[in-house]
């Protein structure tokens, strides 16, 4: 067999696809980022496939890489984002008559440190337990938490977040 | 509704409408292929070259203290550029596995800006440019032996030393030791932040503690990064090392995990069904053990999946992952701590390790 299986392949991309893109989005803001990510990602997990028994083991699995690539992309290289004490405006929508609950949300992630989003997003939309954190990005409880923490913080602070 | 609530509702909403991509097993697949027959190419081209120029890495042994110690001095100009989120071995320009060193007696020497003082301090980092990675660097590896633990395993520290010169901290590093370079490897030990982006110079060393399965010679991929918070690049280097002792176990040090053990666990109906995900990145997982907590024995399932053995066989350790789902008998209402362990063992079967995890339902009646 060339790698993965063919239909068993096919249904684990369709069945979790959707879910891995949104966790993606989270990470990077972009669609079009996140897609890339994405395929990267079940890229590295289709030459293993063989190895992997269970959609949802290599569910699992695919979101650790697509994390670590994450983390990587955003380490490796001058990704375009600046830290800055003001947001700045978002295109296409005007602050003044409208506020925009998923604007909101992707604006206040993008102010967070790449490691920070991770533990964030991971820990209030995937799911995982501080523990389970840990040991995805390889790094003491301790700093879970304190990463949690000063990302709570930073949310609260986004206007339109404080609630 | 709670904070964790109303974050993960708002989070959901936010990425509510992801574009549609029907083809995207067929993407995947094809750029799947398209890999795998380039690390084809890569691979005997780089067989090719060492045969070719007869340029084996040759790693003198220094014996030292009891010891077995090895050190190698190479001068490379760092692969600043910038890569694809996909492995470096998927690049066509990748530094061959086994690189050809060249033995350097001194350093280049560039021009570097002023070290900021109290008085000069340097500029404001959120506006600096990507730094310009031009400086030479250089690097050498020693391994030895670390003490005992108590853990069984001979553990042998990996150090490799950087002098040079980089702009900002550097704020991590790993080392690849997985030939996949995916999971598995051992990241660097910290991970901090500066504001300052000046160019200064470095001479530091990163060691990295690793229980080999096998003495003999590995290839290692050597990443660091230097910059400012957001951005840092990243520089990198491969070399082998010679590892003097392996490991007879054949189910490495690291500990099975669960990675969600109760990710869509429901207790309704009178019973409690979970459907743990969990893995051993150095062994097999061969068994997970449910304890109900209802006084009942224990459901066993035994995990039917090959033994990931990655070739050459006994060189790296297997490693697994997967999930399983559990359903208990019918309960009577009430509260139950339902315990699961894991067991991972070797290909073999031996050396088992276990790791346990619980979580209290109500069932209701």
């Amino acid at each position: 067999m060339d790698g993965a299986g063919g239909g068993a392949f096919d249904a684990f991309v369709t069945s979790s696809s959707p879910r891995l893109l949104r966790a993606a989005y989270l990470l990077c803001g972009d669609w079009g980022h996140a897609e890339e990510l994405l395929q990267d990602a079940l890229v590295k997990t289709w030459l293993r496939w063989s190895k992997l028994d269970h959609p949802e083991a290599a569910e699992a699995y695919t979101r650790v890489v697509l994390l670590r690539l994450f983390l990587r992309a955003t380490k490796r290289r001058w990704t375009g984002e600046r830290p800055t004490a003001d947001l700045p405006e978002h295109a296409g929508a005007d602050a003044n008559t409208h506020f925009d609950e998923h604007d909101c949300m992707i604006r206040a992630l993008a102010t967070l440190p790449a490691r920070v989003r991770a533990v964030v997003v991971l820990r209030f939309y995937v799911d995982m337990t501080e523990a389970q954190i840990a040991e995805t990005l390889n790094c003491p409880v301790g700093t879970v938490k304190s990463s949690l923490s000063r990302g709570l913080a930073a949310l609260r602070q986004v206007e339109g977040m404080a609630s | 509704m709670n904070e964790f609530d109303e974050l993960h509702h708002m989070m959901e909403r936010a990425a509510a409408d992801p574009p549609d991509l029907a083809d995207r097993a067929d993407v995947v697949r094809t750029r799947g292929r398209r890999l795998r027959r380039r690390r084809r190419v890569i691979g005997a081209a780089a067989a090719v070259a060492v045969i070719g120029g007869g340029t084996a890495v040759v790693l003198p042994l220094l014996p030292s203290g009891g010891n077995a110690s090895q050190r190698v001095t190479v001068v490379s100009t760092p692969s600043d550029t910038p890569s694809p989120t996909d492995s470096p071995t998927d690049t066509p320009t990748s530094a061959p596995a086994t690189p050809s060193p060249v033995v350097s007696t001194a350093l280049p020497t560039p021009t570097p800006t002023p070290t900021p003082t109290a008085d000069s301090p340097s500029p404001s980092p959120s506006d600096s440019p990507a730094p310009q990675q031009t400086e030479a660097l250089s690097y050498s590896v020693a391994t030895h032996l670390a003490p005992a633990n108590g853990n069984g395993y001979a553990m042998t520290v990996v150090a490799i030393h950087v002098t040079g010169w980089v702009s900002g901290d550097v704020t991590d590093s790993e080392l690849n030791i997985d030939p996949n370079e995916t999971l598995g490897y051992v990241q660097g030990p910290h991970e901090r932040c500066t504001t300052s982006a000046t160019i200064h110079s470095i001479d530091q060393t990163f060691t990295y503690t690793y229980a080999f399965r096998e003495a003999t010679s590995y290839p290692i991929h050597f990443w660091f990064w230097a910059g400012t918070c957001r951005n840092s690049v990243g520089h990198d280097w491969r070399t082998t090392i010679g590892v003097t002792q392996g490991n007879s176990q054949t189910n490495g040090p690291t500990e099975p995990a669960f990675y969600q053990p109760f990710y869509n666990a429901s207790a309704s109906g009178g019973a409690i069904t979970i459907r743990p995900s969990f893995g051993d990145a150095d062994g097999n997982v061969s068994q997970l053990s449910v304890d109900w907590g209802n006084g009942g024995p224990p459901t066993v399932i035994n995990i039917q999946q090959s033994c990931n053995d990655p070739a050459p066989s006994g060189k790296y350790w297997p490693d697994s992952a997967t999930s399983q789902t559990a359903t208990s008998p019918t309960l009577s209402p009430g509260t139950y701590t339902v315990t699961i362990t894991v067991t991972s063992t070797g290909c073999d079967g031996n050396y088992p390790q276990t790791a346990s995890t619980s979580h209290t339902f109500t069932v209701t009646g």
